[in-house]
């Protein structure tokens, strides 16, 4: 019974509050909201993985990543073990190329960290695994990229797009298509 | 049983005969529609030609008699127009295009259906091969008469449609990407190999079990020690033990279930992967069933008595490879039916028996896949040959002379060459041999003619096994996994070191009466040399009987059969590696290529550490130009290479187009000198390789090759390769000149 009534006017009060009528000064208000020119561009915002080698804090945009997996054993490659070549490592079954990010940007890596990942990144089908120390998780970017600093290690500025800042550090976002680009070259 | 499946395999034909119309009706149209406007294109007409051939042979392998004769006719007109006897204008395309419609309509008639064509249907089919003939042979007027409307009966629209919607029920075939199927495979491995770690898991549960028994003996002691203590004491001692018998017991029963998991996912992951595994893999039986009938009804054709053995029935073939030999093995066998098994009457007269036998075979061996053709026919004359390339200016008296039987076998294996001049409708024409080349070469193979006048022919395929299993020894070295396909291994020993000698640098050790050279594999692999030590050495004996050679490795591991994975094709072809695989832990093992290896071992044991210092030294001082020669003729490539070093250039040699890449790749040449048709690479692939390599591809290219047709010619060119040389016109000085032309004398 009295569900009933209360039912009735809420429905009333609903009907009521969207029968209202702007009141004068909103109106305006809003106008003026609308109006009013956009001064700043709207904040650019991107999302990446960011991820640790070594001392250094990094970041890759986040559609490029297939998955990220636990450390397994790299088998070298013969003939092939200057550069930046791992050699292949496994991944779901399948045989990848895996990639040293920290020897293709002259970065130093404690290869003897106990939380090392593997990213697993993909781009045109073309895939690579690239080790990491530590793995932090996606994060979004809100704003431009800050120039990269010139205390970066000369190798990898060549790949960093800009750096920014989070938890008080400074972390490189790292230009994913120049970094395929080189690789994929590199290979043959 | 045999009846249904017998069907089966008729119907598995004919639905291959459709794919195939499917895939030559493209290029008959695109060819047709091309040469109207350029007639005498020999590139598109040769293609058309191999076209309509194809479909010949198909049909005739799904015994469409009608759709043979339309085809053939179809093929007699293209070889017509090759050698411009005819030209094709705008009458004959539309009756070329009547053909290819009624070839699909018959393709695509319901298997129940078919026999009409032979019936109430066969007019059509006669109508148009009239149609095709006379407006063929209307093209020889000065100019093209445009005929009258053409005679072959419209066609009926809804028997058209009938057609399709009576579309056979049954779905047989499924078509997946070789990417889904090998990302499946992946799954399926990683699957098996997350399963294995069950037991090892279960197994560590076990410590936990002792150290509860240890606990509950502990307590029993306690018991007994404090038998006389008060009894707040027995009390607790008592609910304690009472809690370490129900731990226990709750143990005992997650271990037993745990057990009985792993085994029903063990068991499961198992007959995932291999049913996953067979899934890339046929039997060889699934692609010769139509075989049999097409020797038997061709034989009977050209009364002669024939029987075809099928030998490895069960042998599995990669499915890719299977579907591209049927192409090749139709042809072989049509050939063999023809020319290569003798009349009755005449075998009697040698002393064979009546009935001829020929054999088809598939069998895995050493890592590769064999398919042998052979038959007790006459043979092939190989003075024939000598006389042909010599007739045909391909070799001069002499250099002919000199070419090995196996050399002049390779001749057959040209386009366009023949030893007959005569041509039936069952085989001839010089198509052909190329194209059973060609699809070996497609899959990174080889195919080889033996032959002896008077007791038969012999093809071999050798090719890969890809994706299919190969049984290998595992081995470590420098700390990794490799393996060794068996088939690649002569066998393996133990050696104590005492027994290796050292000689000139070079080490060595008694085997049967002989000094066997060894070489370490860290050393072929560029591994550190590993520590010295007195221990006993593992030892892989490689190689054939006149040129073993010893490969230490660190350890044997065992033998294991692997699953092959092709590497990423981005990197190419890796020296001494052909493949990858998963161990059963799931680590990644590379797998030995022991032609490679072989090379690698034997042009280490050549040099010697001593003569690599004197090379180096020689070449800082004199700096003459260097020439890599290509070529897998032995005769042919010391030829080039004794002409280019009385020239004073340095030479180096690789046996084919993959050494000849491994080669350019990691040393300095000022130019490349290259055959064309090789094993594992052939010449064209070689350059392109190099064009594309930002390093190489300003390295001049020569090559040079028995191929003079002007197709051939273009497609060097247009390869990238920046002089064409014919070796049928090739003197010295020709030779000599284009290289300076190219590059210089050789001191600058």
């Amino acid at each position: 019974m009295s569900q009933l009534d209360n039912k009735i006017s809420a429905a009333a009060k609903v009907r009521h509050l969207l029968e209202l009528s702007p009141q004068g000064q909103m109106q305006a208000e809003w106008a003026d909201f609308y109006a009013a020119k956009i001064e700043a561009a709207p904040a650019i915002s991107q999302s990446v993985v960011i991820f640790r080698l070594g001392r250094e804090w990094l970041a890759l945009a986040t559609n490029v990543f297939q998955e990220i997996t636990e450390h397994t054993a790299i088998h070298s490659l013969p003939h092939r073990r200057e550069g930046s070549m791992l050699g292949l490592v496994r991944v779901r079954g399948e045989l990848l190329i895996c990639i040293s990010l920290a020897a293709l940007l002259g970065v130093e890596s404690d290869t003897q960290s106990r939380t090392v990942r593997h990213m697993v990144v993909v781009q045109n089908g073309h895939r690579f695994v690239f080790p990491t120390d530590e793995i932090f998780g996606i994060h979004r970017i809100i704003g431009e990229l800050q120039p990269t600093p010139s205390t970066v290690a000369q190798a990898a500025s060549t790949y960093t797009r800009g750096v920014f800042s989070w938890r008080d550090r400074t972390v490189g976002c790292l230009d994913d298509q120049l970094l395929f680009h080189t690789l994929n070259r590199s290979l043959t | 049983m045999s009846a249904p499946s017998d069907n089966l395999g008729d119907f598995s034909m004919l639905e291959l005969f459709r794919m195939e119309v499917e895939t030559q009706k493209v290029v008959l149209s695109n060819g047709l529609v091309s040469i109207e406007r350029d007639p005498a294109n020999p590139t598109e007409l040769e293609s058309l030609m191999r076209a309509a051939h194809s479909l010949k042979g198909a049909a005739r392998i799904v015994g469409l008699t009608p759709a043979v004769s339309v085809a053939h006719a179809m093929e007699d007109g293209f070889v017509a127009a090759q050698k411009n006897k005819i030209t094709m204008g705008r009458a004959q395309i539309d009756a070329m295009f009547q053909g290819v419609d009624l070839l699909a309509r018959i393709a695509n008639t319901p298997e129940a259906d078919i026999q009409q064509w032979s019936a109430h249907k066969a007019e059509e089919v006669e109508n148009f091969v009239a149609h095709l003939k006379a407006s063929l042979a209307a093209s020889n007027a000065p100019k093209p008469v445009e005929e009258a409307k053409t005679p072959a009966p419209p066609e009926s629209k809804a028997e058209q449609s009938s057609s399709t919607s009576t579309k056979d029920a049954q779905e047989r075939f499924l078509r997946v990407t070789s990417g889904n199927l090998n990302r499946l495979l992946g799954l399926a491995g990683e699957s098996l190999v997350e399963s294995r770690r069950l037991r090892p898991f279960s197994e560590s549960l076990l410590r936990l079990k002792r150290q509860q028994n240890e606990l509950s003996h502990m307590l029993d002691d306690l018991r007994d020690w404090q038998a006389n203590g008060d009894e707040t004491t027995k009390r607790r001692l008592a609910g304690a033990q009472a809690k370490i018998s129900e731990c226990r017991y709750y143990l005992n029963e997650r271990l037993t279930e745990l057990e009985m998991f792993d085994r029903r996912a063990t068991n499961l992951a198992k007959r995932l992967y291999s049913e996953t595994l067979s899934c890339r893999m046929r039997p060889f039986a699934d692609g010769v069933q139509g075989f049999p009938r097409l020797v038997r009804d061709l034989a009977h054709k050209l009364g002669k008595n024939i029987r075809l053995e099928i030998i490895g029935q069960e042998t599995q073939v990669d499915r890719e490879i299977l579907e591209q030999l049927e192409t090749p093995l139709t042809h072989i066998l049509s050939n063999a039916v023809d020319h290569g098994i003798e009349r009755a009457e005449e075998r009697q007269h040698t002393g064979k028996p009546a009935e001829a036998v020929m054999r088809l075979e598939a069998r895995h061996s050493s890592g590769i896949l064999l398919i042998i053709v052979s038959d007790d026919g006459r043979g092939i004359d190989v003075e024939s040959i000598r006389r042909a390339v010599v007739r045909r200016k391909q070799a001069t008296t002499e250099v002919a002379a000199q070419m090995s039987e196996a050399e002049l076998m390779e001749f057959l294996f040209l386009p366009g060459f023949s030893t007959r001049e005569n041509v039936t409708d069952v085989s001839g024409r010089g198509v052909g041999l190329d194209i059973v080349r060609n699809m070996a070469k497609n899959v990174r193979g080889n195919v080889r003619l033996f032959s002896q006048l008077g007791q038969g022919t012999r093809f071999q395929f050798e090719l890969p096994l890809t994706l299919s299993v190969v049984r290998s020894l595992l081995v470590n070295i420098g700390g990794e996994p490799y393996a060794f396909p068996l088939a690649g291994i002569h066998h393996t020993l133990k050696l104590p070191r005492a027994q290796i000698q050292t000689l000139e640098g070079k080490q060595h050790f008694p085997l049967h009466h002989r000094q066997v050279g060894l070489v370490t594999a860290r050393q072929i692999l560029d591994y550190p040399a590993a520590p010295p030590s007195d221990d006993e050495q593992s030892i892989i004996i490689m190689g054939e009987k006149e040129s073993l050679c010893g490969l230490v490795v660190d350890k044997f591991l065992g033998e294991q059969e692997l699953v092959v994975q092709p590497l990423d094709p981005r990197l190419g072809k890796i020296k001494d590696i052909s493949a990858g695989a998963l161990m059963e832990n799931g680590a990644p093992v590379l797998i030995i290529d022991p032609e490679d290896l072989l090379r690698s071992i034997e042009k280490l044991a050549e040099r010697g550490s001593l003569n690599r210092i004197e090379e180096a030294a020689s070449a800082t001082a004199k700096k003459s130009k260097r020439v890599l020669i290509v070529e897998d003729s032995l005769t042919v490539r010391e030829l080039e290479r004794k002409l280019l070093q009385s020239q004073g250039y340095e030479v180096e040699v690789a046996v084919d187009g993959m050494d000849g890449w491994n080669a350019v790749r990691t040393n300095q040449f000022d130019l490349v000198v290259s055959d064309v048709d090789m094993p594992r690479m052939d010449g064209i692939e070689l350059v392109q390789n190099i064009r594309k390599d930002p390093k190489l591809k300003s390295m001049p290219v020569l090559i040079l090759t028995y191929k003079d047709r002007e197709e051939d010619r273009r497609r060097g060119l247009e390869a990238g390769a920046d002089y064409y040389l014919v070796k049928g016109s090739f003197h010295d000085d020709i030779l000599i000149k284009a290289v300076t032309d190219l590059i210089g004398k050789a001191h600058a």
